[in-house]
Order: structure tokens, then C-alpha cells, then sequence
């Protein structure tokens, strides 16, 4: 047994003073500024303490109320509904969404892979009691104005939950912590949902406005805050409480994935992804048909032209153009809306409006044989492109134009493609050279979009001819601003000969271009004077006039010919 | 006992600092002469003698250098507004902090290089209440200070050389208007350009139920005073004394009589036709 070893009260409070000496000061200096105030403020005269008082209890009152509106602002701006957390998007029931599963058209792939997503909703139960995995996030990738949201109204409607649509810009704010709060506040909100209901859909727009990669800030928080805004998504996304709950998350952004943050793409989060693509031929043929059945239409009107004039349109590209023929339609006084009318609204889109410029008739002659030029090239030597329209008439800086398009979407281009397109540009140049003996500056544009398709071929496709293959644009430095050729890894010889061969399939290309210009001199006579007539020519005109010289293509099928006046002789140049 | 202790001390402190306001006057109203000299003697270490007559506490300040001749004129000298204010805290604290803090008070200024006069302040206790509590202006409250300069023969070296007499407020209005009339009158008439008219002082009482002011405006030598001035001057007269009357909140008279003497003009206001010009 250890004996105790008895102090002595002296040595006792020394060395409870050694041990506690820094609180016990602290106290009695706590106290003291305590104690000392109060006895001085009961010294000081009657009137100046009842003055003290009354301005004392006033400032606490004051104190609390400033206190406490200032605590609820700042409750209000993180959790609250004031409107920095506030959304702005309502929740919409499924049923009211309304977006039938058959209106979703022109996506049809998408559409397959969504059902699947509207088949999990619906069986979440049987999907929990089997002890599966249950869907948390969807990810809509794809072009702009394709129909993400409509895809993901539509699975609203047929899963028939509340949908909450926000847009991921939404959670962008000058104040700090409201992103984070705002993703709170949804989720919050979904939950409450699916509790009534049995599930929530969120549908977040532009995801890519808020969930992009986390990175370190650059000093000025903003970046710091864009992090905590993706953090809280992952949280809520993938958090214990959120589990509970069947809410979906569906993203959209037509941004790559690459750019997202990859946790928000792991399993658990946006795994599923669905991507929403521009419409194919069949699918924009649906599309019109859809569109244009929402409003009166010449039944002429050759709805299998129009898809195939409208390659990489997207579905919302189409329906402005189905409204914008509708709009010309109804300025032109008429009842119904004609291929003409649709065909001005393609070109107003895409060319821009038409500018009546004054142009004296030497000009209006040279503009003609160029334009002539490009469409007897493009027509005779093009393998995929179709010439859909031709016109003198000015849009934007241009001062004519031949439009033409592939008949398909193509994902590659051929040699012969490219050549022909490079054919097609230089087809212009070579028409103004032969009629006039002398070119303008009229071939600039055309010059530099064959130049750069040459170079591209010999450079970086290997499409040359003297055994250059591989991209050597690879090897020369990529510095912005770069000023010199320091850093290249390619010699000066090498780029000589590279630059050699680009000359001699332009210089190759344009005598071909030459050859055949003088061979079908009769048509592009015959297109000049056209042009000169009529200022444009619509797809069944041009047609129409290579089917009388005999020189149409198998495909698409041939015109009538009896669309075009008959042919008028060569006006004298 | 609440179960967070800062709480417990917060609650604590604000009770003492409760407690410690809640004591009573500073001062008994017999102690408040002692006081006032204790203070100026303690805090400022100066002279000064006080007594007590009913409501009002009178107190007086012999201090060389507090008055100043110039041109002929006393005056207070630009040194004696640091000395007068010590003077002048230390009755506020004593009289507002008694257990009477109403009534007057009356401050007694002599100089021993100018032996001749003395200067009188007056005020209303209210008034100093009023201004501290940013009620009334400063500009006001200089206006409601009755300060005189008075002759002394002999000079003035104890308060027991005069008679302090207790001031009622209907006294202190009047002898206030008076000043205020003096000074109303003859800012008006000079600001309406080169006059023909002087303004002298202007005397003041309260008999009886009704005030009685003389209005002092005589014409230059050699000038007339026109019909129309000295209907200016009842008029100016009468909207000073409402006003000032109102300010107040007095309303224990029954007339207000303005005389000219040198017209003999007489105007009998009764107190509810003065309300008009309030």
C-alpha cells in the first residue's frame, strides 16, 4: 500500500496558484472588468446613469433586434427561401409536364435507352426488394437543341413523377455559399416529393455551367465556391439520406463528358449516359412531317428534300425553320406555306437576309459566271454533294452563293471528296478567268477554304502524292503567338516539299476544273444567263437545266423538266 | 440555473448593472450649494460660492479675466467659455442629479479687474433636459438663456451682496420674451433694410394672469414711425410670444398685453386668440 504524502494548506494552495495561476488571472481579470464598470456607472451622478440606462437598454434592444434580423438574413440566404437560395423553377407532377412518350421524335436510339430509364422508375420497388441497383442519375449528352429536355420531359410524363427542372447557371451567385445551399434546397425539395409520391425526377440543364472538373482557385474564391456547388451535388447525389429516397438526377449538357467532373460521372451518380444526337435523314423526315403538320402546307411540298437538305439540322433547328416558313408565308399573303416558303426560310437561317445591293450589270455578270462556275463543278464532279441552291443576290458579305450539301450526314471525307471540293471552290476563279480573262477579289473566301483543304490533305492526311504520309503539323511547336518556326521539328526542306505538293493539287485541281469548264461551256452559259434572269435558282431549276443537256445524275431522281421556262440564248458578254 | 453558464453571467451582469442604475438622486436639494462649490473647488479648482432659494439655485463665479472691455463694451472674454462651462457642468450634474431637478438656476459672474458689473445667466433646468436630450437645439436653447449684464456698486465679491429671489416660470417667460423681443425686433428691421427705426430693450412681467411686454421701437431723430411699422411690430411681437409660449407648453395666463409707448398703442391678446400665430 502507497502511503499518502501529506501537504501542508500553504504548500497546497502554492500549488493549486502554480497549476491554475492562468485561468485564476484570467478570471479575476474577467471579473474586474466586470465588477469595475458597474461600481464606477453606480459612482457617477443620478441624471448620467439614468441617462447611461435608458441608452444602454435601448442599444441592447437594438443590439437584438439588428442581431437577429441579421442572423434570419443569413438563415434566410443558406436555408431559407429567401431569393438567393431560392429557385426559380416550380415542381412540375409528372402528368403535368405532359410530353408524350410518341412526340419524342427523331431520336429514336436515345429513345430506346431512355425507355429503359422510365422502366426502372416505374419498377423502383421490385428493383429494391430484389436488392438491385437502384437508378440515381441520368447523363443527356448531345448537340444543342436536339431534345434533351424534351427526352427528359417525356420520361417525367411516362414514369408519371414530379419533375423539378433547374438550369446549372442557376447555381451560380455572387454570394458565396449559395450555390451549395440552392443544390440543398433542391434535393430537399425532391425529397419531400418522393415521399408523397414515390419518386422525383431533377432535371438539371447546362449541367456543365455547374458541374465541371474541380480545381484549385486562383485567389478569388470563385473557383473555391465552384467546388463546394459540385461537392454538394455529390453529397446529395450519392449521401446517406438521399438513398432513401427514388430521386433521379438527370444532366444535360452538350458539353463532352470530359469536361464534367469525373466523380459526378462514377457508378451511383450520372453513370447512365444517353446520348442525344442531331437527327438522321429518316428522323428529320419525321420531324417535318411533325412540325409541318402543325400548320397548313401546299401538299406538294417534298418532305423527303427537305430532310435531305437539312443534314446536321437539329430538331429545333427545324422547327424554326418549319415557324420562319410559316412567318414568310403569311408576310407573302398567302393561306398555306409553300417549298418556296420553306426554302426561303432555310436560307434566311442560314445564309442570312438578303441585301438588295445596286450592282452595275458588269459586276452583276461577273458574280454570275462565278456562281455558274461553281455549280457546273460541283454538280459534274462532286461525289456526295447535292446543289441545293443558287443565287446572285447578296446575304451577309457574300455576293452570291451556291449552296450545296451532302445528301447524308458523312463522318469522313474521302480523297475524291475533298479534291472535288477543292474542285468546287476553285470553280468560281476559274469561270471569271475564262469569261473575263481576268479574276476579282471575289475568290478570296474560295481560295482560302480550298487552300486550307489542300494543305490539310498533304499535312496532316497523307492524301499527297509523293509519298509524304503522316500529320506534320504534329512536329511543328504549338505556341500560341509564336512568331518564328523556333521549336519545329520538322526541316525547312520537308515544309517546301509540303508546300510544293499543296500548290500542285490546287495548280492540278484548278487545271481539271479549267478542262471541264471549257468542255461544259454551253451549261455554264447557260447558268450565267439563268442567274442573270431569275437572280436564284432553286434545286429543281438546276436540275432541270443539266437534265436538258443531258448531263443529270442517277441520283436523286430527275425533275421535270417542264419546271424551267424554256432555255434563252447567251446574253452577249 | 439555466444549464449554459455564460448565460448565468450574462443574466448576472445585466441585473448589477440594473441594480446600480436604479439608485436614487445623487444629491439631497439641502446639500446642493455644498455640492456645486465641492465640485468646482474639487474637479475645476475654482471659487464658487452657491445658495438655494426655493427652486432656485443661484451660484456665483468671481474669476479675474472672465469679462473683457472692449470698445467700451463688456463682455465675456474668449478665455471664460472653458471656465463658465466647468462652472456650468458642475450645477447641471449637481441640480439635475438632486432630488428637486426642477426649477432654475442663476450664475453670477464677476471679474476683479473690471469691478464695476457682473454678468447674470438664467436658465430653466427643462431646457438643459431638453438639449441633452437633442429636443431643442443648441440655438434655442442659447435663446431661452437670459443673460444680463448688470452694474455693481460696490463690486460684486460674495452672493451675499445680493438678494437671489425665487423665480416662478411665468417670471422667467417673461422676462425671456422681452429678450427675444428686443432681439426679433431688430433683426427684423434691419434685415428689411436701412431703417428709420431703433428697437431698445424691451421689459417684460407677468401680473395677475397676463403678460405685459413694451415694445421699445422709436424712430430715428428726424424720422416718423409710419402706421405700417408699428403694425409690423404687433405682429412680429405677437407671433414670438405664441410661439414661444407654445414651445413651452404654458398655458397658465389669461391675456397678453403688447404697449407702445411712444404711440400709446395698446393690444389686449386674450389666450385663445393667441393660439392663431401659433
Amino acid at each position: 500500500m502507497v502511503a499518502k504524502r501529506q501537504r501542508s494548506w500553504l504548500q497546497r494552495i502554492a500549488l493549486f496558484f502554480e497549476m491554475h495561476w492562468v485561468k485564476m488571472l484570467v478570471i479575476f481579470v474577467l471579473v474586474l472588468s466586470i465588477v469595475w464598470p458597474i461600481m464606477t456607472f453606480a459612482k457617477i451622478d443620478s441624471y448620467q446613469r439614468t441617462y447611461l440606462h435608458a441608452l444602454m437598454s435601448t442599444m441592447i434592444i437594438q443590439s437584438i433586434i439588428y442581431g437577429g434580423i441579421f442572423v434570419a438574413m443569413l438563415f434566410w440566404l443558406h436555408y431559407g427561401g429567401g431569393s438567393f437560395s431560392k429557385i426559380a423553377k416550380g415542381r412540375v407532377r409528372g402528368d403535368q409536364v405532359n410530353v408524350k412518350w410518341d412526340e419524342v421524335i427523331g431520336m429514336e436510339e436515345a429513345k430506346q435507352e431512355a425507355w429503359e430509364v422510365v422502366e426502372l422508375l416505374r419498377d423502383h420497388a421490385k428493383v429494391d426488394l430484389i436488392g438491385g441497383k437502384v437508378l440515381r442519375g441520368v447523363l443527356l449528352v448531345g448537340p444543342p437543341g436536339c431534345g434533351k429536355t424534351y427526352l427528359a420531359k417525356a420520361i417525367a410524363t411516362e414514369s408519371a413523377l414530379p419533375f423539378i427542372s433547374v438550369s446549372g447557371s442557376e447555381f451560380i451567385e455572387v454570394f458565396v455559399g449559395t450555390g451549395p445551399a440552392r443544390v440543398r434546397k433542391i434535393f430537399k425539395k425532391a425529397q419531400q416529393f418522393a415521399r408523397v409520391e414515390g419518386g422525383c425526377l431533377v432535371f438539371i440543364d447546362e449541367l456543365d455551367a455547374v458541374g465541371t472538373s474541380r480545381t484549385s482557385d486562383l485567389g478569388f474564391g470563385a473557383q473555391t465556391e465552384r467546388n463546394n456547388t459540385v461537392n454538394e451535388l455529390l453529397v446529395q447525389m450519392d449521401g446517406l439520406e438521399s438513398q432513401k429516397y427514388n430521386i433521379v438526377v438527370i444532366g444535360a449538357t452538350n458539353a463532352g463528358e470530359e469536361v464534367l467532373d469525373q466523380a459526378l460521372l462514377r457508378p451511383g451518380r450520372l453513370d447512365r449516359k444517353i446520348y442525344v444526337d442531331r437527327p438522321g435523314l429518316e428522323d428529320r423526315e419525321k420531324l417535318y412531317r411533325f412540325y409541318l403538320g402543325k400548320i397548313k402546307i401546299d401538299p406538294a411540298i417534298d418532305v423527303a428534300r427537305l430532310a435531305r437538305r437539312t443534314v446536321w439540322k437539329s430538331a429545333a433547328d427545324i422547327e424554326n425553320i418549319v415557324k420562319e416558313s410559316a412567318l414568310i408565308a403569311t408576310r407573302n399573303k398567302r393561306e398555306m406555306v409553300t417549298f418556296k416558303d420553306l426554302s426561303d426560310a432555310l436560307d434566311r437561317i442560314e445564309l442570312g437576309f438578303k441585301r438588295k445591293r445596286r450592282m452595275n450589270e458588269e459586276e452583276r455578270r461577273r458574280i454570275a459566271y462565278h456562281e455558274a462556275g461553281h455549280i457546273v463543278v460541283t454538280y459534274l464532279l462532286h461525289p456526295t454533294d447535292d446543289v441545293f441552291k443558287a443565287s446572285i443576290i447578296s446575304r451577309r458579305d457574300a455576293l452570291g452563293v451556291v449552296y450545296h450539301q451532302p445528301r447524308e450526314e458523312l463522318f469522313t471525307s474521302s480523297r475524291t471528296r475533298i479534291l472535288a471540293n477543292i474542285k468546287a471552290a476553285l470553280g468560281g476563279f476559274v469561270a471569271e478567268k475564262l469569261k473575263f480573262e481576268s479574276t476579282s477579289d471575289g475568290v478570296a473566301a474560295d481560295f482560302r477554304n480550298a487552300m486550307l483543304q489542300a494543305h490539310q490533305m498533304v499535312w496532316r492526311l497523307g492524301m499527297g502524292v509523293n509519298g509524304y504520309v503522316g500529320d506534320y503539323e504534329a512536329l511543328l511547336s504549338s505556341w500560341a503567338f509564336r512568331s518564328s518556326s523556333a521549336g519545329d521539328r520538322l526541316s525547312d526542306r520537308t515544309k517546301e516539299h509540303l508546300n510544293e505538293e499543296t500548290h500542285q493539287i490546287l495548280s492540278q485541281c484548278a487545271k481539271d476544273v479549267e478542262q471541264l469548264l471549257r468542255q461544259e461551256d454551253a451549261l455554264l452559259e447557260r447558268f450565267a444567263q439563268e442567274l442573270l434572269k431569275r437572280e436564284e435558282l432553286e434545286y429543281d431549276d438546276i436540275e432541270a437545266v443539266f437534265v436538258e443537256f443531258g448531263k443529270q445524275r442517277i441520283f436523286p431522281a430527275a425533275p421535270s423538266p417542264s419546271i424551267l421556262p424554256p432555255p434563252t440564248p447567251p446574253a452577249a458578254t | 440555473m439555466s444549464r449554459v453558464p455564460w448565460l448565468d453571467a450574462l443574466i448576472g451582469v445585466g441585473f448589477s448593472v440594473l441594480v446600480a442604475g436604479c439608485d436614487g438622486p445623487s444629491y439631497r436639494k439641502e446639500h446642493i450649494p455644498e455640492a456645486i462649490q465641492r465640485i468646482c473647488a474639487e474637479d475645476y479648482h475654482l471659487q464658487v460660492s452657491a445658495k438655494r432659494v426655493g427652486k432656485t439655485v443661484a451660484a456665483h463665479l468671481t474669476h479675474a479675466g472672465v469679462l473683457a472691455q472692449q470698445d467700451g463694451q463688456i463682455r465675456l472674454s474668449p478665455t471664460a467659455n472653458e471656465t463658465l462651462g466647468n462652472v456650468l457642468e458642475a450645477i447641471h450634474r449637481v441640480v439635475l442629479s438632486s432630488d428637486d431637478p426642477n426649477g432654475f438656476y442663476l450664475l453670477l459672474v464677476s471679474d476683479p479687474s473690471i469691478p464695476g458689473v457682473y454678468l447674470t445667466l438664467m436658465r430653466y433646468l427643462d431646457d438643459v433636459r431638453r438639449v441633452h436630450a437633442n429636443s431643442i437645439t443648441p440655438t434655442e436653447f442659447f435663446s431661452r438663456t437670459i443673460l444680463n449684464l448688470q452694474p455693481a456698486d460696490p463690486p460684486l465679491i460674495n452672493l451675499n451682496q445680493v438678494t437671489v429671489r425665487d423665480v416662478t416660470l411665468e417670471q422667467f417667460l417673461s422676462w425671456q420674451l422681452a429678450k427675444r423681443l428686443q432681439d426679433r425686433l431688430a433683426e427684423r428691421l434691419q434685415r428689411e433694410g436701412p431703417s428709420q427705426v431703433t428697437v431698445g430693450p424691451c421689459a417684460g412681467s407677468f401680473t395677475n394672469g397676463e403678460f405685459a411686454f413694451t415694445l421699445n421701437v422709436l424712430p430715428k431723430e428726424g424720422a416718423t414711425l409710419s402706421a405700417e411699422v408699428i403694425d409690423q411690430v404687433f405682429q412680429e411681437a405677437t407671433t414670438v410670444i405664441a410661439q414661444v409660449l407654445s414651445a413651452y407648453r404654458f398655458e397658465q395666463f389669461q391675456s397678453v398685453r403688447l404697449t407702445h409707448p411712444s404711440t400709446g398703442r395698446n393690444l389686449l391678446l386674450p389666450r385663445q386668440q393667441l393660439d392663431i400665430f401659433r
